[in-house]
């Protein structure tokens, strides 16, 4: 397919724009590996190969296999959620043409949020004395939480942050996958005089199944690297409860200035990623 | 059997109060930061404040330099959005309209790159742009964001798909490749470029932590790196919230403003190039 391309072209069209890619993209990723066999402490010039130790006692360590059960428990309380709330965000907005721009973009607003600053307000929120939130539990005559330092309310604040800024996003998914359901579906199940519940149940649901895993696959991805809400709500506790594995990675690369275990975490981090876009691809191959 | 009456309402009541809570934070952020810190202290929790202090404003600028980090966010992410936009556009038409030595190369490293989670580049990132005398500085924190993986698979997909007997119509005539890119594949593909566009700003004006690793003397602070801190130094005293919130908003403004001028390219166009991707 194209043209042949001249060496002028080659040099403008590829060569320039791909160099940052290999500078900073390529370069760093081989780097990482390299650093990950080393017992490098980021300040001093000088290091030593330590080769598999800094694998060894990664995985052997007990933080990473808490925060790597961490990770997952999280992905899973936001994934659950997630896929309930947007189907039925995408679901209802089908059925309300009309009305249903402006609550769309106000849906979706949250995702294009800086999180960072919305943790901050989601601190407020929830603080135990001067946030809303609390009032609604002295309504029910309970006492608020102080969310941060105590679970489960840590994992679950971080949890609602999470599904607040990307519910609506995900939504978009779903309303899409709605859309495509053929006509005549309907019309047959019009013929055969289907109720609502039947329809959801044998129409809908079914149809958006490749969404659905591919949602189930992107908020896992989600999770994996959510980290600004966790650095400005919890700093991972309360003791180190909340540390994912990324949180894990960035306390040992600039808190403990231990790169080599790091970056062994990184490829750990790789790993995982490269399993979840192959997922990814593979989904997609389906739904096309 | 249609959707009654009755249980549209019942819809509507549901997305009703969905879009509540999406935007609730932010109303009531933008009307705490009007607040008094005695009300705070008196625990007055309602949404509206009993007086409006806009002053709180004025103390987020004495208390820090906003101002900087706010140009400092606006002035680099026009710029990285600029470079994006040529360097995207660049490479997914050499993608999608010549054949050239090493072109499954240069594919498959886009390829493998897009499914690297960026984090894992930023220690080795840090050392390259030190190396180059780079490290905390904004221009170092440009180039280092000069190209983007997402942007490049959609205007390669969206270029792929644009009429090709435009494109060789064009050439007859004798336009150059450069030209053809920018003054016939371009504006085929507006609503691309616009999506484009929009996700790098957003991208860029809310990213944390690759600046917080580069950029480290307080003249090259992001505002979200300058928020942080605000947050952390300041926000630790209750009466200071109002203040912490009036930071906050200004945080958010740009890519409100943003996203609500330009959302209806977006909404329709994301899912559909994402998922098929």
């Amino acid at each position: 397919m194209g043209v042949k391309a001249k060496w002028q072209h080659v040099l403008i069209f590829v060569l320039v724009p791909i160099l940052p890619i290999l500078i900073f993209w390529l370069l760093p990723t081989f780097i990482a590996f390299w650093l990950s066999f080393t017992d490098w402490d980021y300040i001093s010039p000088n290091f030593d190969y330590v080769w598999f130790e800094n694998y060894v006692d990664l995985l052997t360590s007990s933080q990473f296999l808490d925060a790597l059960m961490q990770t997952f428990t999280f992905a899973f309380l936001t994934v659950v959620p997630t896929l309930i709330l947007s189907f039925i965000i995408a679901l209802s907005l089908s059925k309300l043409a009309k009305t249903s721009s402006l609550l769309r973009n106000l849906i979706f607003s949250p995702y294009v949020t800086p999180t960072v600053a919305m943790s901050i307000v989601f601190s407020w929120l929830f603080n135990p004395n001067v946030g809303p939130v609390s009032k609604i539990f002295l309504f029910f005559g309970q006492e608020a939480p102080t969310w941060s330092t105590q679970q489960p309310w840590a994992t679950l604040l971080i949890t609602i942050v999470t599904l607040w800024q990307t519910v609506g996003y995900s939504s978009i998914f779903y309303a899409d996958a709605i859309s495509r359901i053929p006509k005549d579906l309907f019309e047959v199940a019009d013929i055969e005089g289907l109720t609502n519940w039947q329809r959801l149940k044998h129409i809908y649901i079914p149809m958006v199944v490749p969404t659905t895993i591919l949602l189930t696959v992107m908020q896992t991805i989600t999770a994996l690297q959510a980290y600004e809400q966790i650095d400005v709500l919890t700093q991972g506790g309360p003791s180190g409860s909340t540390r994912t594995l990324l949180y894990l990675y960035y306390e040992l690369g600039f808190e403990r200035f231990d790169m080599g275990e790091a970056t062994a975490l990184a490829m750990v981090l790789l790993v995982i990623s490269l399993l979840l876009s192959y997922a990814i691809v593979r989904i997609n191959r389906r739904v096309v | 059997m249609k959707t009654s009456r009755g249980q549209k309402v019942v819809l509507f009541l549901i997305v009703l109060f969905i879009g509540f809570i999406s935007v609730y934070p932010m109303i009531w952020m933008f009307f705490s930061s009007f607040k008094s810190g005695e009300q705070i202290l008196g625990g007055g929790v309602g949404l509206l404040p009993d007086s409006w202090h806009p002053e709180n404003y004025g103390i987020v600028f004495e208390r820090a330099p906003f101002a900087k980090y706010f140009l400092n966010s606006l002035g680099t992410t026009l710029v990285i959005m600029l470079i994006q936009l040529v360097t995207s556009a660049l490479i997914a038409y050499a993608i999608a309209e010549f054949k050239f030595k090493g072109k499954f190369i240069v594919t498959a490293i886009i390829a493998a790159m897009y499914m690297v989670p960026s984090d894992i580049t930023y220690i080795p990132g840090y050392i390259i742009l030190s190396n180059a005398g780079l490290n905390d500085s904004l221009v170092g924190y440009v180039l280092s964001n000069a190209a983007n993986l997402f942007m490049i698979f959609l205007f390669a997909q969206g270029f792929r798909n644009s009429s090709h007997s435009v494109i060789e119509a064009a050439r007859v005539d004798g336009l150059s490749e450069w030209s053809i890119l920018w003054r016939v594949v371009i504006p085929m593909n507006k609503n691309l470029v616009i999506i484009g566009a929009i996700t790098s700003f957003i991208a860029n004006f809310n990213s944390y932590r690759w600046p917080n690793i580069l950029l480290t003397s307080p003249d090259n602070y992001m505002i979200q790196q300058g928020l942080s801190i605000f947050s952390t130094s300041q926000g630790s005293f209750v009466e200071m919230f109002p203040v912490t919130m009036a930071a906050s908003v200004l945080t958010l403004i740009p890519c409100l403003l943003v996203y609500s001028t330009l959302s209806k390219y977006f909404i329709g166009t994301m899912s559909a190039s994402t998922v098929k991707g």
